[in-house]
Parts: structure tokens; C-alpha cells; sequence
């Protein structure tokens, strides 16, 4: 699943250009995302990529940076794959 | 019954069924009644004669509830501070308060004349405070709390509510719950220095329901949360809307998970159609209803449930009618009445409506004054809401001057702005809401900086931004920060506000590490 998608909607989420430069930026300590944030994000994943991650099989952790939500996305994409 | 006789009355009739759990722990209506007469009792005899009042910071513990009786049984007022207000603010409303002490369940971080958490529970433990005479019964006039609310000089507002206001929208808003319910169990979401948990919590001790209490802990860590609403038993959820729009995003939030849920309780900021018609999607069993009003009104002064005809038909959700005895008109810029479905300016009458702020601002227009009408002679609160009427039912509009809505929470940018301000390396600041679809998302700011801009100033955003969290909440803390060289100014010479909105909404970005783009006008 090609990153560069997956970082312009995270960029329009948090209304920041930060996110496309530093994949390791905190988006929590950062205050560019809180709880409601997070329900926003994946709102945006199912809306985007048709992909469904209940929010209680991941923890925030797993969203705190762009890196790993890129990773996570490509995960259930993945996973989503497998299931067809 | 006063509130005091009522919670009582069940710490006297079913001392070992519980009044409060939360994950800081549990108590019983006998254990409530008890603890908080020998806290009484020790101060009582502690604190010297004058009745100032007794802060009580914390968070979601049950000993709470006992810090606030006990102060109540005192006739004292008690200033509820959560702890997510940090020292600097808390130490402010100490000041404005008066506080002749502080009952601090969690660790205060500064020197103040205070009661620590072990001392607490061991005067509470300790059954030699059961003996001496009765405490004398509050006056209705008698301020029971006195709720800090954000104020536009950057100094926390205080709003004392009395014995009577409270009575009066508690007799109110009992009428609102459902009748013959068999294991009640309230919800509450709210922090005790925010109003909105007056109606879950006192609502729940004065009719002998149980207080199931979530903590910020539990609230933001989802395979908890959900884990947590599955074995609460909760029968009444008193949250704001944007909570309720958080817990939506799992499709596993639904009747299933709360089985017994048959009331929604809103307030504090607009419900939304769209979530008012998911959430009746979703709970089958449960009605919704509505409340507005300002904490200066005590908690709120009109509802209306909402039912499926009026999500047919309209577009925005009326906040309801008014309490009966209470009174709402909606005046222009002189203070005139105007006529139904014409926008102006919501005035609230009522008995629950406060005296004054706790220090009255020096103004010729106080907000506060004697409303007399036909028959009528009651307190009156101009609440600079803007409104209209429509056979009766309320229509909120929005505000009148710059004051925020965030997350339920009362914002005033001039709070947040001379907060920032404050700070060594700001000059100006001008905070505005950031907007999505309407909706209120955040905070943005606009700050000139002490020294000429520099290359490396992206750093200083970061470093704005953990400063201030030192001195006002999270939630106050703008999440955008751009830095200008200077302010636009108009031609009297006053920032303009206008031309900032709109250089922020054409600045993507907050300047963050590796670049720093200062706007040069």
C-alpha cells in the first residue's frame, strides 16, 4: 500500500505538513492528536482504504507516530488480503 | 428534604449498598454518611472560625464525595479542582477563593495549608470523630460549591452556587430520570470541578442510585473503556456529546454493551443531529435528552427529549423548555424583549441562577441583576448566548462575543491568551477555535515573539507549548501555533482579529523540527 497515500491523510487529520517530514514525530506529546484524534483516525483509515480496525485490538502506542501508522494500515490491508 | 437530608436519609436506610466506584476505589451510603461527619467533626475543630472555604483537589477517588459533604456539613462552600488543572492555575483559584484549606487526595506540588490524602483517610477511619452535636442545617442561602470557570483576563471566575439554586435544578432534573427503576446506575464522565457532574452524581446520592465514575485513565485507553461500560450496569449516561462521539467509533459501543441504558443525558456544548440519530441507532431502548445552561444558572435550565419526529424534521436540535418557575427571554443590545423566532440574546430567570460571581466584577452592567415582570421578581443571568424561541422551545445560535465551546469545556481566548503571554518568549498572542464541519476541533494561536524571528524558532513552538501546559489545562493548550513577525493591526490601532483568522486558516502547519517558515506580511 503506497505510504505516500497513507501520510497525506494523516497530514489532513492533524492539519499539518510536519507529519510528511518526521515519520517518528509524536503525534500525541505533540498535541497534534488526542482521544478524539484517534477515533478521527480511524474513521479516516475506514473511510480511505475501506479498512475496519475495531479500537479496542490496537493501543495508542500503535498510532503515536506516522511510522506506525503506516505500519498498521499496511497490516490490516494485509490481513484483509489474506481474507479474500 | 435538603440535598444534605437526602443523601443521608439513604446512609441512614441502606448504609452498605454502594454510592460511588470508580477505579480509584468504592464507597457505601453508610460509609459516605460516616466518614464524612468525622472529617467534619476534625476540621471543625482544626480550622479557624472564619467560613472560608475548602478546596478539594483530586480526581475520580470516592473520597471525593466525603471531602464535599464533609465540608458541606460545615457550611462551607467547597472549590472542586480536578488534577489535571496544573499548580500554577490551582494556585490561582486558591488565591481568588480564599481557601482556608486545602483536601488534597492527590500530591499537591507546592506549599499551601493542606490535609494530605493518609491524614485523611485516617480521621475518616478513626470512630472518635463519631462524637459531638449535630451539625446545623446549611441556609438555602448558603453557598454549597463554588465552581471556577474560565475568565477572559486570564483569572479563573468563580461561580458560587447556593443550597437553594442547587435544590432547584435537582428537583428539576429528577423529573427527567426514569420512574421505578430497579438497580439505577448513573455514569459519570465529567471532572468534579466541571458543573455537568452535578448532574450525575448529586442526581445519583439524592435518590439513592450508585455513581459509576470513569476516570481520564479508563476514558482515553479504549480496550479498557468499552471493557468498562460491559460491566457497569448503567442505566443513565450524563456525558457531553463530543464523549458519546468518541465512544461511537467501535460498532461494538451499542445496547448490547449497556444493556440496562434507557436515558442519554447531554450538555455542555451542541448536540448534533447526526449523532443524536446514530446513537438511537444503535441504543433502541434508550431516550435522549438535551440540556443548555450556563454553571452561572447551575448546571442547566432547560431540556427537551429528543425524539425521532423532531430528527425528521429539523436541522438543529432545540436545548427545550425551561424548568417550570424559571423563565427565558431573548432581549437585543438594550436589553428589550424581542419576539419569538427573533435571534438575540438568551437571558435566564430562575431560582437556581447564582447571586453573583464570587468576586463581582467591577462593572456597571453586571450580568446578574433582578429581573421584575408581571408576578414575577427573581435573579436573572444575561448569559451572552445568542438564541431565539419557538413555541416555547429554546434554539441555541452560538456565542455572542469570542467565548468557546471545546469539548464542553468554557474557553475564553483572552484566558488562553494572556496565559501565553505569560511566557518569556511570547509577545502577543491571539488564540481563535480551529473548525471542522462547524464543529469545534481545537485551539490555534498567532504569537509575535520578544526577540526578532529567527531560523531557529521552530523549536520555540514546542517549548510555548509544554511552558503553557505548566499553566493551563490540556485541553486549553492550542494545538497550531504559528509565529508572526508582527500582528496586523487595524486601523485603531487593535490587533485585528479578522486578518489573523485568516492568515491561520492559510497556514497549514505549526513549525516543527527541521524548518521554520515565519509569515512575513
Amino acid at each position: 500500500m503506497n505510504e505516500d497515500l497513507i501520510l497525506q491523510m494523516i497530514a489532513e487529520l492533524c492539519e499539518d505538513d510536519a507529519v510528511l517530514t518526521d515519520r517518528d514525530l509524536d503525534l500525541y506529546e505533540s498535541g497534534l492528536l488526542d482521544s478524539l484524534g484517534f477515533t478521527d483516525l480511524l474513521l479516516a483509515i475506514e473511510d480511505r482504504f475501506g479498512l475496519e480496525i475495531p479500537a479496542t485490538s490496537i493501543r495508542r502506542e500503535d498510532t503515536a507516530t506516522p511510522r506506525r501508522i503506516v505500519r498498521l494500515v499496511r497490516k490490516a490491508a494485509e490481513e484483509r488480503e489474506k481474507n479474500l | 428534604m435538603t440535598i444534605l437530608e437526602k443523601i443521608d436519609h439513604f446512609g441512614n436506610t441502606v448504609p452498605d449498598k454502594t454510592a460511588f466506584s470508580s477505579e480509584e476505589g468504592a464507597i457505601t451510603y453508610g460509609e459516605l454518611l460516616l466518614y464524612s461527619g468525622r472529617l467534619a467533626r476534625y476540621l471543625q475543630k482544626t480550622l479557624p472560625a472564619p467560613q472560608n472555604p475548602i478546596a478539594v483537589y483530586g480526581h475520580k477517588s470516592p473520597y471525593m464525595l466525603v471531602c464535599f459533604l464533609a465540608a458541606a456539613r460545615l457550611g462551607r462552600p467547597y472549590v472542586p479542582v480536578d488534577r489535571f488543572i496544573p499548580p500554577y492555575r490551582l494556585n490561582r483559584i486558591l488565591k481568588e477563593s480564599q481557601a482556608a484549606l486545602v483536601l488534597a487526595l492527590d500530591e499537591l506540588g507546592f506549599e499551601h495549608p493542606q490535609m494530605r490524602k493518609e491524614e485523611i483517610l485516617s480521621v475518616c477511619a478513626d470512630s472518635a470523630w463519631d462524637a459531638g452535636d449535630p451539625f446545623p442545617a446549611p441556609l438555602g442561602t448558603d453557598i454549597l460549591y463554588l465552581m471556577f470557570t474560565s475568565g477572559s483576563s486570564g483569572q479563573p471566575k468563580g461561580v458560587p452556587v447556593s443550597y437553594s439554586n442547587a435544590e432547584s435544578f435537582l428537583s428539576w432534573a429528577e423529573t427527567f430520570l426514569e420512574s421505578g427503576e430497579e438497580a439505577p446506575v448513573f455514569l459519570n464522565q465529567a471532572p468534579y470541578s466541571f458543573d455537568l457532574s452535578v448532574m450525575d452524581t448529586y442526581l445519583a446520592l439524592t435518590t439513592g442510585a450508585r455513581v459509576y465514575s470513569l476516570t481520564k485513565a479508563v476514558q482515553t485507553d479504549f480496550s479498557r473503556l468499552y471493557g468498562a461500560f460491559r460491566e457497569s450496569g448503567v442505566t443513565l449516561w450524563v456525558s457531553t456529546p463530543s464523549f458519546a462521539e468518541m465512544c461511537m467509533v467501535d460498532k461494538s459501543f451499542c445496547q448490547e454493551m449497556l444493556p440496562g441504558l434507557r436515558r442519554f443525558f447531554f450538555c455542555g456544548e451542541t448536540l448534533r443531529p447526526a449523532l443524536a440519530r446514530a446513537l438511537k441507532r444503535r441504543f433502541p431502548k434508550a431516550k435522549l435528552f438535551n440540556f443548555y445552561g450556563p454553571t452561572e444558572a447551575t448546571v442547566a435550565v432547560t431540556a427537551a427529549e429528543i425524539t425521532d419526529k423532531m430528527l425528521e424534521f429539523i436541522d438543529a436540535l432545540p436545548v427545550g423548555r425551561v424548568k417550570p418557575g424559571g423563565m427565558i427571554r431573548i432581549v437585543d443590545e438594550m436589553g428589550e424583549p424581542l419576539p419569538d423566532e427573533t435571534c438575540g440574546e438568551i437571558v435566564i430567570i430562575s431560582d437556581s441562577v447564582a447571586r453573583d460571581y464570587w468576586n463581582p466584577e467591577k462593572t456597571l452592567f453586571s450580568r446578574f441583576r433582578i429581573w421584575e415582570e408581571v408576578g414575577v421578581r427573581k435573579w436573572s443571568f444575561r448569559t451572552g448566548d445568542r438564541g431565539y424561541l419557538k413555541d416555547g422551545m429554546l434554539y441555541f445560535c452560538g456565542r455572542m462575543d469570542q467565548q468557546i465551546k471545546y469539548r464542553g469545556y468554557r474557553v475564553e481566548p483572552g484566558d488562553v491568551e494572556s496565559n501565553m503571554e505569560l511566557l518569556p518568549a511570547v509577545q502577543n498572542a491571539v488564540v481563535l477555535p480551529r473548525y471542522r464541519h462547524n464543529f469545534v476541533v481545537g485551539l490555534q494561536a498567532a504569537v509575535t515573539l520578544r526577540h526578532a524571528p529567527q531560523p531557529g524558532d521552530f523549536g520555540q513552538i514546542a517549548e510555548i507549548r509544554k511552558a503553557l501546559s505548566q499553566l493551563i489545562p490540556d485541553y486549553m493548550v492550542p494545538k497550531k501555533i504559528v509565529i508572526l513577525d508582527r500582528m496586523p493591526l487595524s486601523s485603531n490601532g487593535k490587533i485585528n482579529r479578522a486578518e489573523v483568522k485568516e492568515l491561520l486558516e492559510n497556514e497549514r502547519r505549526s513549525y516543527f523540527a527541521d524548518d521554520c517558515r515565519v509569515v512575513r506580511r
